[in-house]
């Protein structure tokens, strides 16, 4: 319960009229010791005043009623499920004969129940909600999901279109059509549904899988495989006053972090940012809070406060690895290296085991000119992530800064030994191989293959580009001026100077032998 | 295809006779000595790995006919626990003495070695091919083989095997990926858990509580490639496996797309489930998400603790099932053909009675012996539930196990008929294997922090079956993949051959078939993993054969 509705309460109990009985009825409660001292406070003052109501003789059921809610809806935003259903249930009791004053908290009961997982309880509540037009569609929409849950059809389709008819650009009701389509091996009509109600509400994007489902089912493989590559989690929200008012209740710092971890997680970032913002309100020293925020200010694009949350957090606590982790990464990908590199020992000096630390401070050390640190530091990060490829590319491009070639086709070929899918790896030894510096290192044949895996793989410009240069490796002049040609013809936002010289370079190919690559680049 | 008459190959042992009785699932652990106890090493510290264990095994590791249990332990984690300094535990291994009733004896002492971390799972195959069950046991910790000595003790190989890398190993398939005849591995691994960082988790009501993977990197699973002799290469680069991670628990290998070659299914949690469709045995290509088996049907990543696969609906091909949180149900992804699955939960039945359990092993068995596979689902939260009656227990997470009866492909709770199986738990592994040789599968539950539990399985009594063990040509033990086909009056029956899934947990490769619609005589067909088939006839009811592999 949040302190506005705390205050409600105790208001309540203070203009209380004499005439409710005496009532007997064990509310369960949790060990409130265990909760955060703020989340403790609220319930225990919820308890304390409803206890107090429930020994009152003088108070009318609507009152009691009323009272019991306001305890109810604490509970049930704490997820203390079991004292929130016997709050309703007593409420609703005291209202036996008031229907209409009723649906409400039986729209709440089920909105408890469902988050219980007692479904069955649930569809009951929700029933006898929507027997009144004050929680319409709401109920309708939250029976039908419930309904849709345990293969109740033909009610869900009923309510889902009662739904509609009083909002027909409802997007919740449209997506548990199609989901009824889909149910019932109708694809074509989900389909229409499914996709009216992205149209209606295109950041749902939950529902580009049902979708594929459909799309699938009808045949269309690329239509569904074009949908599964936007699915996300967000789906339809139901507009739902009073599960407003059940989020509302809920206050405190560790339950602020959890639902902006949620929101993050979805891709919901402006609410992620507004629930750490809550979260630092109510805890400005909780060290979860700021790093939190940090990380969902920088997703939002505003790395100044992002770096501010990051630091105060760092700040309050030096040694917390989370905090120094995250202001490192978000420095060093802003280039700011002088400030990352410090974190970056920050972080190590708290955990010289983390690979992608130690894989930034290789970049540190590189930057700083101390490759032979930086070529262990590297290494270091390849042995402890080797799943990976990054390292070993990173330990790659500076032998090449450096000209150890053939060091850098070892640590390629290492590479591609553990797992030769490495796209990466085989791009960066097809270059090498194609165009080093150290001629007698090139292998064209061995370049071509790996340019042409890659191509096939992934037809980009710079793909093309390499099997432009391992044909010109292998005297194959004309091949490797049409594989310029068109690298020249994919590439996009090239200025003015790069496209000069590859130009130059396709020019020289078409000249004929020989036209061996220019040196290559390192792999970065 | 072959055909073969039984008389040339019977290698039969005749089952247990019946009295009538009542249908019952009743424990019966402690009568018959298998008497146990998991050990969560829950302090107070809240490390993850202690809400997730363990796994166990019911396996002929003696190779006296009958299933031995296999236990596998937790262990008392610290901030210091990790790579180098992993505390010790101790695996229980209990050999079945089985008379006209099982009785269990306590075979761990210089037998079973002391191994290093926390405990998780087991998988059971021929390892080495050298005749008997070796175990590859997985841990937060090392991972270990464990071979089979043939004098009754388990030998340590872990180092030498390849197969001892220190990570959160979970469940493991064995599977001939490569069709030649010996058995590769399939490992899931969970998250990047270290000790020393364990961070602080709250459930809504903001009381402390474990984490969930969220909090935490998740992994990949590692392909370890068989080299012959129990020796392993990790080739998860090499095969693809790397190309996606997913907090791992449950695998279970089949063919689910009828191509010949044995794919991999991984449950991960809270992250998009992987099917990993086998490209010939050197590739694997993970498809989870076209083929619909990724995310239930509201697209949305669950839990996925324990996970098996089964023709539950008798159309010939594997379905799956899978366990999930609390708040979520359980889904079954039913076979649409060509490896494509969709999410018919609902439709089965098996939703609304899954929605307030966190379930982890589970089994699709013919527990009634009527021809359809049942499911048994055992479960105990992870989260701290608001529950009244688990107030001041330190450990509040146990729930009650459910029973579905399979009705030709739509699934009746009658848990509540079962105080045994309905019992509270904290449920984690789950194993199935006749231990006391009637023909139908008895249960063994591990839960955590709990006793061990043996349902003994009265639910089919006086009905016929089948037993059959389907050896390999190549070493001679069990053909892991291969299936058998029972023609009967009610259409095809199909089982196949495994020691995975459930929750790290291993099963007794037989299969049993229900008789009551078998067409007479009996005939049975069998598609052995490298493609060929073959068919017996002139079997008879209550019996378990041995089939071999001809080449």
């Amino acid at each position: 319960m949040c302190k506005r509705t705390l205050g409600a309460v105790m208001l309540a109990l203070l203009v209380l009229a004499r005439s409710a009985s005496a009532e007997s009825v064990a509310i369960p409660w949790t060990n409130l010791d265990r909760l955060e001292p703020f989340v403790a406070e609220q319930l225990t003052a919820a308890r304390t005043s409803l206890e107090a109501a429930l020994e009152r003789d003088d108070l009318a059921p609507e009152q009691l009623a009323s009272i019991l809610v306001d305890v109810g809806l604490a509970a049930h935003a704490y997820g203390l499920h079991e004292t929130a259903a016997a709050c309703y249930q007593l409420a609703l009791e005291k209202l036996a004969d008031r229907g209409a004053q009723a649906a409400p908290i039986w729209h709440l009961l089920g909105l408890n129940e469902v988050a219980a997982g007692r479904v069955s309880e649930a569809i009951g509540a929700f029933r006898r909600a929507c027997d009144d037009a004050e929680v319409q569609p709401a109920c309708w929409l939250e029976l039908g999901r419930a309904c849709l849950l345990v293969g109740e059809l033909q009610e869900a389709e009923k309510v889902f279109r009662s739904a509609l008819e009083l909002d027909p650009g409802s997007a919740p009701a449209l997506e548990g059509l199609g989901q009824i389509a889909l149910a019932r091996d109708r694809p074509a009509e989900a389909v229409v549904f499914l996709e009216r109600a992205l149209a209606l509400v295109p950041e749902a994007n939950r529902v580009h899988y049902p979708l594929a489902q459909a799309y699938r089912k009808i045949g269309d493989a690329p239509a569904a495989e074009a949908h599964l590559a936007k699915r996300g989690l967000v789906g339809p929200k139901i507009p739902d006053p009073w599960a407003d008012r059940v989020a509302a209740a809920r206050g405190g710092e560790r339950l602020a972090i959890s639902r902006g971890r949620l929101a993050l997680q979805a891709g919901d970032v402006a609410s992620a940012v507004a629930a750490f913002e809550e979260a630092v309100a109510a805890a400005p020293k909780s060290v979860p809070a700021w790093v939190n925020l940090g990380v969902a200010r920088s997703r939002a694009g505003r790395n100044e406060e992002a770096i501010a949350a990051l630091r105060t957090a760092a700040g309050l606590d030096p040694a917390n690895l989370t905090a120094q982790y995250n202001l490192a990464l978000l420095l060093a990908g802003l280039g700011r290296w002088n400030e990352a590199c410090a974190a970056v020992e920050a972080a190590l000096a708290l955990d010289h085991n983390d690979p992608v630390m130690n894989r930034e401070m290789a970049r540190c050390l590189g930057r700083a000119g101390r490759t032979d640190l930086a070529l262990d530091a590297w290494q270091r990060a390849a042995d402890l992530a080797p799943e990976t490829e990054e390292p070993l590319l990173g330990k790659a491009a500076l032998l090449v800064a450096l000209g150890r070639f053939t060091e850098a086709v070892s640590v390629l070929e290492g590479s591609l030994t553990f797992d030769p899918a490495r796209g990466r790896s085989a791009a960066a030894l097809a270059r090498l191989l194609a165009s080093c510096p150290d001629a007698a290192l090139r292998n064209g044949t061995r370049a071509l293959d790996l340019a042409t895996r890659v191509y096939a793989a992934a037809p980009t410009a710079a793909h093309a580009g390499l099997l432009a240069d391992s044909l010109a490796e292998l005297g194959r002049c004309e091949e490797a001026a049409g594989w310029q040609g068109k690298m020249l013809e994919v590439a996009e936002s090239l200025s003015a100077e790069q496209r000069a010289a590859l130009e130059a370079t396709r020019a020289r190919y078409a000249a004929g032998p020989p036209c061996r690559p220019p040196a290559a680049t390192p792999p970065e | 295809m072959k055909e073969r008459f039984i008389a040339l190959l019977l290698l039969a042992s005749p089952g247990l006779a019946r009295g009538a009785e009542a249908p019952s699932l009743n424990d019966v652990a402690a009568a018959r000595g298998l008497v146990a106890r998991h050990q969560n090493g829950a302090r107070g510290e809240w490390f993850f790995p202690e809400i997730m264990g363990s796994g166990a095994a019911l396996v002929d590791w003696d190779g006296d006919g009958d299933l031995d249990a296999y236990l596998v332990q937790g262990a008392v984690l610290s901030a210091t626990s990790g790579p180098g300094k992993w505390p010790s535990r101790q695996d229980r291994l209990l050999r079945n003495d089985l008379g006209a009733m099982p009785r269990f004896v306590d075979a761990t002492a210089g037998r079973v070695p002391a191994l290093p971390g926390y405990g998780f799972g087991v998988a059971v195959a021929d390892a080495d091919l050298d005749g008997d069950a070796d175990l590859l046991v997985s841990a937060f910790g090392p991972q270990a083989l464990l071979v089979n000595g043939g004098a009754g003790v388990l030998i340590d190989r872990s180092r030498s095997s390849g197969v001892a890398e220190e990570t959160w190993g979970v469940s493991a398939s064995f599977f001939d990926a490569d069709r030649d005849g010996d058995p590769d591995l399939g490992l899931s691994r969970y998250v990047r858990f270290q000790a020393a960082t364990n961070p602080k988790c709250y459930v809504p009501s903001s009381a402390r509580d474990y984490c969930g993977p969220d909090a935490f990197e998740p992994l990949s699973t590692r392909f370890f490639r068989n080299l012959g002799g129990g020796s392993f290469e990790d080739q998860s680069g090499r095969v693809g496996f790397n190309g996606a991670s997913g907090a791992g628990l449950g695998t279970v290998a089949a063919d689910f797309d009828g191509d010949g070659w044995i794919d991999l299914y991984v449950a991960n949690d809270g992250d998009p489930n992987h099917l990993w469709k086998n490209l010939g045995g050197q590739r694997f290509e993970e498809t989870g998400l076209f083929a619909g088996c990724a995310l239930n049907r509201l697209g949305l990543a669950e839990a996925s603790m324990g996970v098996d696969a089964g023709d539950f609906d008798r159309d010939g091909d594997d379905d799956l099932f899978m366990t999930h949180l609390r708040g979520e149900t359980n889904t079954l992804y039913r076979a649409e053909g060509g490896g494509l699955f969709e999410d018919r939960t609902p439709e089965a039945g098996l939703a609304a009675p899954s929605l307030p359990m966190t379930g982890f092993g589970t089994l699709w068995a013919d527990l009634d012996l009527d021809g359809w596979l049942d499911l048994l689902v055992t479960n105990g939260d992870v989260r701290q539930a608001d529950l009244p009656e688990q107030k001041g227990d330190a450990f509040p997470f146990r729930q009650p196990g459910q029973l579905f009866l399979n009705r030709k492909g739509r699934f009746e709770e009658v848990s509540a008929r079962f105080p045994d199986v309905a019992r509270e738990v904290v449920g984690r592994g789950a194993a199935f294997g006749d231990v006391d040789g009637d023909g139908d599968a008895d249960v063994l539950l591990w839960p955590s922090g709990g006793p061990a539990a043996l349902l003994e399985n009265r639910l089919a009594t006086g009905r016929p079956w089948l037993g059959l063990r389907l050896l390999a040509a190549r070493g001679g033990w069990d053909a892991l993949g291969a299936t058998a086909e029972l023609a009967t009056r009610g259409g095809r029956m199909r089982r196949r051959v495994r020691t995975d899934g459930s929750y790290a947990s291993a099963h007794d490769p037989r299969l049993v078939f229900a008789l009551g619609e078998a067409e007479q005589p009996l005939s049975v067909s069998v598609a052995w993993p490298g493609g060929q088939r073959e068919r017996w006839r002139g079997l008879e009811q209550n019996l378990y054969y041995t089939l071999r592999e001809t080449r």
